[in-house]
């Protein structure tokens, strides 16, 4: 109870409620942008927070992502041009609707939608988190490296989709990134080619602004200019009524978010369609009919499920530092800026900190809500501004993203080699979020490997003392599970 | 209006769900650097000093994953040859092929892109405070990318570095980069 008052008393702040403000505005505005993504946001954003406390920078983050996962479908709705991936079953649905004249009551639904997607998800962190820290602190370090690695397998087949292999690779040249520097153990300087800036090793924001931010304006720069058009709003809060009969759409694509949001990054994007098309299959045959004309049905399942997600992400993120989504990888990132170390003894180093998570959830959300209804009218006409404008603006923020963590232009230029990387890997279809988690699993991989073998030779392990430890040979059995997926699985 | 949208749609959607995509050259390419790359890794990581065993080696988890990347990077090299990838990435440096991408603009658009964006964060911020490459910068690349009047231009340049200087050294108590900073 102490530390939920201590939380309450960080938050009632005007500085804090000024920075929450801000990143949901900023947020919001980012996501509805077309070519800016939530990850985007999140990197170029997160320089912000270097002289931000602890708990404003968790704040501040919190409030991009909920808010940016909502922007995405302002865009959607309104001119038929999806501000982030995530949206885009929202646009199929939602800009048949604003064709016929119900733009505002497509756009008051999804803002409904993510308010009360974005409660499943809270409400299920609230649950989850005692349960699943209570088990992770059984865990030592055998179990913890097989679970940074799982971390990295199961994301390169989520993401890699058709072809894991190249997720796994994406995933192992991110753990190859991460050994540079001083070996954690021994002190041995590895891959430091005796320059002194590398021996702490790369830090990881530059490269994460590297490889979501640079990357993106080269991409964006680089394709032929979108066509936007802007339509009139209109009514925009919708009746309980419509609510009300999309009760079992809502809490089904809610779940569905909150699962795909608990695996390594499968963020929104895969948590939108999946409940989309959910929530089509199991439409009734009017509804049905409906679908792809403006169905309030196919909305309200992808707006609930990408914003679920997000509480589904912080599960694993939170209680074993294995990020949720890149945009989680990022928060991970910026909490390592503040020498916090996210798992299972979180609350034993920091008291107060998990119920500061919760809290910050809840206000993001009720920002969400509040800013969407005051912004959406007057920001149609900043929303739609093109990207060719947009990306020589967003350009310096990556610079002094990057530059800022330790003044270094040493920083600046890892993140232009990060971003020339990860343009160079998405022209060849290689996914980047498995080589973010790389970059920032890979010493916790490292270093509990090798403690783990320490503690096997002491003990004189056998393979049979090993597979003995049930948590890590059910872990080990899911890895080889993935692998196999991954391989021979369903194409 | 609505065919354009549409195509944005399917185009967004392919990216977004990396469908199966046969890049032969790119993984035949990929498959040699990565080959060679992780041999090296696994050759430095077995020259590190292991004081007692494997256990205290600082090059074990390197080993180990150079040598699975080796053969992660074997598997699309094969992969790709056998379905010609070497005969097409041979063909990306013909002149064809080099002609036929500038003509149609995304080689040069490319090249463009790159090559501004190098500009500015590689030579214009070590030459000049970041205040003025900026304001250079953003115009130059607001000229050729949004093509509007200059005095529109100008306006946007200088109020976006206005902004931008002001927020991050003021709110955010942040350096900017840049000379003299």
């Amino acid at each position: 109870m102490d530390s939920v008052l201590a939380a309450l008393k960080d938050l009632f702040t005007l500085n804090m409620l000024i920075i929450a403000l801000s990143g949901t505005v900023l947020g919001m505005v980012w996501g509805a942008m077309p070519a800016l993504s939530t990850t985007m946001a999140m990197a170029l954003l997160v320089g912000l927070t270097i002289k931000m406390s602890t708990y404003e920078a968790i704040m501040f983050l919190m409030a991009i992502m909920t808010s940016s996962v909502f922007g995405g479908s302002i865009t959607a709705v309104l001119i038929n041009i999806p501000g982030t991936p995530a949206s885009i079953p929202t646009a199929i649905e939602g800009y048949p609707l604003t064709q016929k004249g119900e733009g505002g009551l497509a756009l008051g639904t999804a803002i409904v939608a993510s308010f009360l997607g974005n409660w499943i998800g809270i409400i299920a962190v609230i649950i989850f988190i005692p349960l699943i820290m209570a088990i992770a602190l059984k865990f030592g370090a055998w179990e913890l490296f097989l679970l940074a690695f799982w971390g990295i397998v199961i994301c390169g087949t989520l993401v890699g989709n058709e072809k894991p292999i190249k997720g796994w690779i994406s995933g192992w040249i991110g753990l190859l990134i991460a050994m540079v520097g001083v070996d954690p153990i021994n002190g041995v300087h590895r891959f430091t080619f005796d320059l002194p800036v590398l021996i702490d090793g790369m830090a990881d924001i530059p490269i994460i602004i590297g490889l979501f931010g640079l990357a993106e304006i080269l991409k964006a720069l680089a394709s032929p200019p979108l066509v936007m058009e802007a339509r009139p709003v209109g009514r925009i809060i919708p009746p309980f009524s419509m609510l009300r009969k999309h009760t079992g759409v809502t809490f089904r694509s809610g779940f569905i978010g909150l699962i795909i949001g608990a695996l390594p990054a499968a963020g929104p994007n895969i948590a939108s369609f999946l409940a989309y098309i959910v929530a089509k299959q199991k439409a009734k045959k009017e509804e049905k009919e409906n679908f792809g004309k403006g169905s309030y049905s196919g909305l309200i399942a992808s707006e609930v499920a990408n914003n679920a997600c997000i509480g589904g992400d912080l599960l694993p993120t939170v209680t074993l530092g294995i990020p949720g989504s890149a945009g989680m990888a990022i928060l991970l990132g910026a909490l390592n800026l503040h020498a916090i170390r996210v798992g299972p003894a979180l609350e034993m180093h920091h008291p107060g900190l998990i119920h500061f998570f919760y809290i910050s959830l809840i206000v993001a959300n009720l920002l969400m809500y509040a800013v969407a209804l005051v912004i959406i009218k007057p920001g149609v006409k900043l929303f739609t501004m093109k990207k060719e404008i947009l990306m020589p603006i967003i350009l310096p923020l990556c610079a002094i993203g990057a530059f800022g963590i330790n003044q270094s232009v040493f920083e600046l230029y890892v993140m232009v080699g990060t971003g020339l990387l990860g343009w160079a890997l998405y022209e060849m279809r290689y996914p980047l979020a498995p080589m973010i988690l790389g970059v920032i699993l890979g010493p916790m991989a490292d270093e509990n490997l090798r403690k783990a073998i320490i503690i096997f030779q002491g003990q004189e392990a056998t393979l049979l003392t090993v597979l003995s430890r049930p948590i890590g040979t059910v872990m080990l059995v899911v890895i080889a599970l993935t692998f196999y997926k991954g391989l021979f699985g369903k194409k | 209006m609505m065919e354009r949208t549409m195509s944005i749609i399917e185009e967004l959607k392919e990216k977004t769900e990396q469908e199966v995509e046969e890049t032969p050259a790119a993984d035949f390419f990929m498959g040699i650097v990565l080959m060679i790359l992780s041999g090296i890794v696994a050759y430095v990581a077995l020259s590190w000093p292991r004081p007692s065993g494997i256990a205290s080696s600082a090059g074990l988890f390197p080993f180990l994953i150079a040598s699975s990347l080796f053969i992660m990077a074997l598997s699309i090299f094969i992969h790709s040859f056998k379905r010609k990838g070497y005969r097409r990435f041979v063909e990306l440096f013909g002149r064809a092929y080099l002609r036929e991408a500038w003509t149609r603009g995304n080689l040069r658009l490319s090249l463009f892109s790159l090559l501004t964006v190098l500009v500015y964060l590689v030579v214009i911020l070590n030459l000049l405070p970041f205040e003025i490459g900026t304001f250079l910068f953003m115009t130059t690349a607001l000229y050729l990318y949004w093509k509007t009047k200059i005095y529109k231009i100008l306006i946007v340049s200088a109020c976006v570095v206005a902004f931008y200087s002001l927020s991050f050294k003021m709110l955010f108590k942040l350096i900017l980069p840049g000379v003299g900073m």
